[in-house]
């Protein structure tokens, strides 16, 4: 497989204070936030209370099985 | 009645709520807890009996089964005016509060089922290659170094090399956009931002795939798929996470040779790990590559893509655990 793509890599820190970072931060790739979920199925929320925590609840597209995460609000 | 406890993020940890849809369905009882739980959730740990109850429920009783998805993080706790520097450290010095807290609560339950265990939360990369290595798995050169020189001379042994983060780098939202950093191949405009010294960091060797296999094993089982890209491509990333919803790329359920499977298998026990999402290269010259193993990864794309209905497997799976379990 031949990776010819080349990047674009983003100068979100300025050059003197990447000295004693990680190169990672050299080599920052920017994205649309709402296009960022690569390799997940997109996911929606609810806020079913039957699972007794406070977090928001999961769950994909696929209408799921039990019918308890078809909320509520979201 | 045992319970399967699960400890996980409040959001964006898609993994886990598909799981407990099954839960549901098969009427199993579970407890579901995130990190916050813990600041508005009546707890209560009584160190003489050993017992933990969180809102009435006597988890150190009822849990047999735990289902770990991620739990820790920090907090941003205080919400006053800025203080400045002084505002760090309340935060910080508050996260490590309930971090303690937590590390005695997990300590309490150290007994029950976990999966994967507690020392397998997050594991170190280089130490999961070089375990491999010695169990006979091809795996990637790689060096780890703060000189330019010295990479450069790697450059030139192995040809092609990828920087990658060792442990973590995650995402950097900024409202409209997000800056990440992937696994990225040195070209001469990547090598020319590097500086002559750098913090340690972790470099690889390329390694020229026909086709990347993204497995997610359970206890002995092996769910595989294989990411099929088109071979010549002005448009390719190494980075699967960037191609990931490209229209060329092609997602096929794989089934890995026996005597792949046996070696991960070995390394999955030699690192006590039950679970994991795997990555592995199958190059043109026939040889399977060992990249990397996540104890916690996602599975649910790969899952549905290739119909293998892994959160249903899963909640099959720690159901059968719990209820085996003896206390």
């Amino acid at each position: 497989m031949a990776y010819r793509k080349r990047q674009k890599y983003e100068d979100l820190i300025a050059e003197k204070d990447l000295k004693n970072l990680p190169l990672a931060f050299r080599f920052l790739i920017r994205r649309e936030t709402n296009t960022i979920g690569e390799m997940y199925s997109y996911v929606r929320f609810s806020t079913s209370k039957k699972l007794g925590t406070c977090s928001l609840n999961n769950y994909t597209d696929l209408t799921p099985i039990s019918g308890i995460f078809i909320s509520e609000e979201k | 009645m045992p319970m399967i406890l699960i400890l996980s993020h409040k959001s964006y940890e898609q993994g886990t709520d598909p799981v407990l849809e099954w839960l549901l369905y098969y009427k199993y009882p579970f407890r579901k807890i995130v990190i916050e739980d813990l600041l508005t959730t009546h707890l209560l740990i009584d160190s003489q009996k050993g017992e933990v109850t969180l809102d009435g429920v006597n988890l150190t009783k009822e849990v047999h089964t735990v289902f770990y998805r991620r739990f820790k993080k920090n907090l941003s706790v205080y919400n006053g005016i800025d203080l400045g520097n002084v505002t760090n450290k309340i935060n910080k010095e508050s996260n490590i509060e309930l971090n303690a807290v937590i590390d005695f609560l997990f300590f309490l339950l150290k007994d029950k089922l976990w999966i994967p265990q507690t020392t397998a939360f997050s594991i170190n990369k280089e130490i999961v290659l070089f375990t491999a290595r010695k169990l006979g798995l091809n795996v990637p050169r790689s060096i780890v170094t703060t000189s330019k020189s010295e990479l450069i001379e790697f450059k030139r042994q192995v040809k092609d090399v990828i920087y990658k983060p060792f442990e973590l780098i995650s995402y950097y939202e900024t409202g409209h956009y997000t800056y990440s950093c992937y696994t990225t191949p040195l070209s001469k405009a990547a090598m020319n931002r590097i500086p002559i010294k750098f913090f340690p960091s972790l470099f690889q060797e390329l390694i020229d795939a026909e086709y990347e296999i993204r497995i997610f094993y359970l206890d002995g089982h092996f769910y595989s798929s294989a990411v099929l890209r088109p071979q010549f491509s002005n448009e390719h990333n190494v980075d699967i996470k960037l191609d990931f919803d490209k229209i060329e790329t092609d997602w096929v359920a794989y089934e890995l040779p026996n005597e792949v499977k046996e070696k991960i298998k070995q390394l999955m026990n030699t690192l006590k790990l039950i679970t994991g999402s795997i990555d592995i290269i199958k190059c043109k010259d026939g040889k399977y590559y060992f990249l990397e193993v996540n104890p916690v990864g996602q599975y649910l794309a790969p899952s549905y893509l290739c119909n293998y209905n892994i959160p249903k497997i899963i909640s099959e799976w720690l159901i059968e655990k719990d209820k085996n379990m003896k206390i």
